[in-house]
């Protein structure tokens, strides 16, 4: 079938060993012209984000929700729906910051993003300066853009060494479960070990 | 215990009619309207067709529901008799279905008034007078409602099966 | 039917196409009936088979003979009475030694074990019951694959008792009773040959007309008579032969070329769209008369509503225009129709409307005393001695080859009739199955780079079609099968219009193809437009 629920990234807490290689990597991915060793000059501002809870450690991401709530509540039209998921226009945010609030999982973050090979800028208010302000970083709304331009498909999913994060589409998931579960009632065994 | 339809693979012989009672059972619309206006049709059963299986499948209620567990948004509930999406509160964000072990969650347009993909499964067709629309509908008796009472009543038979069986071993 | 008992389904998907039948079939095997099923795909009722002959397309008559070869070669004939009730049975023995089981197997990639298997189950039987429907008859030997299953069930004296018999499921409503009435280019009502002068005086002398004494043509023949302009009109009820007859281009050639076509159907079907007439035809539920079920049975129906718009029943339709051809007497209601036609038709004559009321009459019902007939053959077949005929094989039309790899068939799913002209008019039966899905082999989907729900194109030496790919294990590897029921996704197109040299029926089964992935436009999820965005509410 065409995928007709976006998919998303889904880690599986049980694989994680908390060593945020999924972070750098989102974050380098999201830096125009990449990052190498001494040439980073900005904070990272990764898309998904290590959580702990307890013993427990899992990064968490945006689900690219059918009916997303950071959408529906964007008062300029920032954030759409599209066929690869829920994407951010930075040039149509304005930091309201109202996206942070309704997200149900926490995905939305205020980042540095950037365009043309540099940060996106904005102006402040500053005595010190000849011009009575300057310019700094913007931050704007940033999530998961499951790293639509990239050939390699989502940097955090390619960076994870345990393979416990994974791009699902969430119909193939539901269809493969069907056909096990219809195997299990005829008796021939239920799914085991499954991949994501 | 949750009661909920279960499904014999060796009787369904994949005809379809549960799939689309149950469209029928969750629609204010009658059929021939629901087709003038162009709903979607959004069944809460999925029939298997392989070569090895033919057989619907769909949400066994669970008692400990990872479909509950995994909802950011509080849309899925336990409550009464069924496991139950409130449609209202559901963003589409999908982690049910990735939850569910069986795939009984189905994210897509249901018709009423909200127009985007939403979470939807079995309701045991709560409120129909006559039960589930698919367990009605099949013309091969493949579909089963296990109700409380058959879950209580099932285990102690097979005990009293399986102790008199064993009765025969010195 | 039970323990002791066998049915044998042979290139038919019961349980799809006659789910009421095939329910009854799960019935026997759950009565402890066995059950054999020949078909080159697995479907639901291969997996409930004691014996499942997964042949390669096109082996029918072979198969089966093996099968009858085994039986006797093991001495489960009743030699005896079987000669005395038939004739040819020496040399259809005889010929039988050219089809052992090993060389078969070989042919149509049987294991010989299985061909002895299906054997003993139906040689040990009581009572063996045989079904087919279009998986024999649409082939280029459909005729001998027919001749095949009537060989079988004489040689094993399972003819004119209950449980037993050669049962053709029809594939479409009423298809019995348009049969029964000659709408066959060789026959008038009940089978009788438009040669036979004393039948076809019958009706010259109630019509008061002279009536051609050659037979007519079949589709094939028409479309060719069409092409060499020696056909100049056509008039096509309720059948739409651009997307149900093989070879569509060529079918849509034929109907360019034609001067005058009339179309009569109950919707614009593609055929009516080339239409230089389109008379609208009434639905079943909007009629009254009679329809005769694939057991014989005449059944009375009744109109449920009118009939909406211009729409008409077919028989008005043909009583205006034959009005308009200076006829104008003819029939005033349905029951004219049928009484004209019983009173014509030896074998319904003696099934009246108001019998009907009571229940369907299976014919033959010779007198209105005659209770009908459930049963054909009973103690001796209605031609007097059984007729065993000695059959060959012949190869498909068309194998595949380097460049047409792949061997396509073609047939329905549950959810659509025909060319789904109505069914996918209905919600809930267009809902459940909404589009095309070829089925193909695993292993082939991986030789081609094809995923489950990929858009697929099938290229033959006629056409191209696409559709969605379901890989599964229903069909084994070189086999594809696609429906015919999706206008966009239009199978006929692949088909081939070799027919068979008898009946004129197109080797719809069989033919080759070469299939690759397409690469689709992602339109999954409709992007929301920014204004259209901007409207949202807070949630």
């Amino acid at each position: 079938m065409p995928h007709r629920l976006n998919p998303f990234i889904l880690a599986t807490a049980s694989k994680c060993i908390g060593c945020r290689a999924c972070e750098l990597a989102c974050a380098a991915a999201h830096i125009e012209g990449g990052v190498s060793v001494g040439s980073l000059q900005a904070p990272l501002s990764p898309r998904l984000y290590l959580t702990c809870v307890g013993e427990m450690r899992v990064p968490v991401g945006c689900r690219h929700c059918e009916d997303a709530p950071c959408a529906a509540v964007c008062p300029n039209a920032a954030i759409y729906r599209t066929d690869r998921g829920v994407q951010v226009d930075e040039s149509r945010c304005v930091g309201c910051k109202t996206c942070i609030v309704t997200c149900p999982v926490g995905a939305m973050e205020m980042g540095q993003i950037w365009e043309n090979g540099k940060p996106v800028m904005r102006r402040v208010a500053n005595d010190n300066s000849p011009e009575g302000s300057e310019m700094e970083p913007a931050l704007l709304a940033s999530k998961c853009d499951l790293c639509k331009d990239r050939a390699g498909g989502p940097a955090c999913v390619e960076a994870c060494p345990e393979q416990a994060l994974a791009l699902i589409y969430p119909d193939a998931i539901k269809r493969r479960r069907n056909i096990q579960a219809a195997l299990a009632l005829k008796g021939t065994g239920a799914r085991a070990g499954e991949v994501l | 215990m949750h009661p909920f339809v279960l499904s014999d693979p060796s009787r369904c012989i994949g005809c379809r009619a549960c799939e689309i009672a149950c469209v029928d059972a969750h629609m204010d619309e009658d059929m021939v309207e629901a087709g003038n206006k162009e709903l979607p049709f959004s069944p809460r059963i999925s029939i298997v067709h392989e070569a090895e299986v033919t057989a619907p499948v769909q949400c066994r209620q669970c008692e400990e529901a990872p479909c509950v567990a995994a909802c950011p948004a509080g849309a899925v509930v336990s409550e009464g008799d069924t496991v139950r999406v409130e449609t209202e509160r559901c963003c589409g964000c999908k982690a049910c279905m990735a939850a569910c072990p069986v795939g009984a969650m189905q994210v897509a347009v249901i018709p009423g008034k909200i127009k985007t993909p939403v979470a939807h499964k079995c309701d045991l067709c709560t409120g129909r007078e006559k039960g589930p629309a698919c367990v009605e509908v099949c013309p091969a008796g493949a579909l089963r409602v296990f109700g409380r009472e058959d879950l209580q009543r099932i285990p102690v038979s097979k005990r009293r099966q399986s102790a008199s069986q064993l009765a025969g071993y010195n | 039917m039970g323990a002791g008992d066998c049915v044998c389904i042979i290139g038919t998907n019961t349980t799809a196409c006659h789910p009421v039948i095939g329910l009854g079939m799960m019935q026997a095997k759950r009565n402890g009936a066995q059950l054999i099923v020949i078909d080159p795909r697995e479907i639901d009722l291969a997996r409930e088979a004691d014996v499942w002959l997964r042949l390669r397309p096109g082996t029918d008559t072979p198969l089966l003979s093996a099968i009858a070869g085994e039986i006797y070669n093991a001495g489960m004939v009743d030699v005896e009475s079987v000669a005395a009730s038939t004739e040819g049975f020496k040399e259809f023995c005889e010929g039988l030694a050219k089809f052992d089981a090993e060389s078969v197997a070989a042919l149509s990639e049987v294991a010989a074990d299985d061909i002895r298997r299906a054997a003993r189950c139906i040689g040990r039987a009581r009572n063996t019951a045989f079904y087919y429907t279009m998986g024999v008859t649409q082939h280029t030997t459909g005729t001998n694959n027919v001749l095949a299953v009537s060989n079988l069930a004489l040689l094993t004296g399972n003819i004119g008792r209950p449980k037993t018999g050669v049962n053709p499921l029809r594939g479409q409503n009423n298809v019995q009773g348009s049969c029964d009435m000659g709408a066959l280019p060789n026959v008038l009502t009940g089978y009788r040959s438009v040669t036979n002068d004393d039948v076809r005086g019958s009706f010259e002398e109630a019509w008061n007309v002279t009536i051609p004494a050659e037979k007519g043509r079949t589709i094939p023949e028409m479309l060719n008579a069409i092409e060499e302009d020696k056909m100049k009109g056509l008039f096509v009820f309720g059948e739409n032969p651009m997307r149900s007859d093989p070879d569509i281009n060529h079918v849509e050639h034929c109907l360019h070329h034609v001067e005058f076509l009339v179309v009569q159907d109950l919707f614009l079907t593609e055929t009516a769209e080339l239409a230089d007439v389109v008379l609208p035809g009434a639905s079943f539920a909007e009629k009254d008369g009679t329809f005769t079920s694939t057991e014989r049975r005449v059944q009375r129906i009744r109109a449920a509503v009118s009939p909406v718009g211009d729409s008409k029943p077919d028989w008005k339709i043909l009583a205006e225009l034959l009005e308009r051809l200076g006829r104008p007497e003819r029939y005033a209601d349905v029951k004219d129709v049928f009484d004209e036609m019983r009173m014509l038709t030896p074998t319904h004559t003696g099934i009246t409307y108001e019998r009907l009321e009571a229940g369907g009459i299976q014919w033959p019902c010779p007198d209105e005393s005659h209770a009908g007939t459930p049963i054909l053959h009973v103690g001796n077949c209605m031609r007097g001695a059984g007729k065993f005929v000695p059959l060959e094989h012949r190869e498909p039309a068309e194998l595949p080859d380097a460049e047409y790899p792949l061997t396509l068939t073609t047939g329905r799913v549950v959810a659509h009739y025909h060319t789904a002209t109505m069914t996918r008019r209905c919600f809930g039966l267009a809902g459940t199955w909404p589009e095309e899905l070829v089925e193909v082999h695993p292993a082939d989907a991986a030789e081609y780079g094809i995923a489950d729900g990929d858009l697929i194109e099938l290229r033959s030496r006629r056409g191209v079609a696409t559709g969605r790919a379901w890989v599964t294990r229903r069909v084994p590897r070189g086999l594809v099968f696609m429906t015919f029921h999706f206008s966009e996704s239009p199978a006929n197109i692949l088909t081939t219009s070799a027919a068979d040299p008898v009946t004129g029926t197109p080797q719809l089964k069989v033919c080759a193809v070469a299939i690759r992935k397409l690469t689709e436009e992602s339109t999954s999820v409709e992007s929301l437009s920014i204004e259209e965005h901007a409207s949202c509410h807070i949630a």
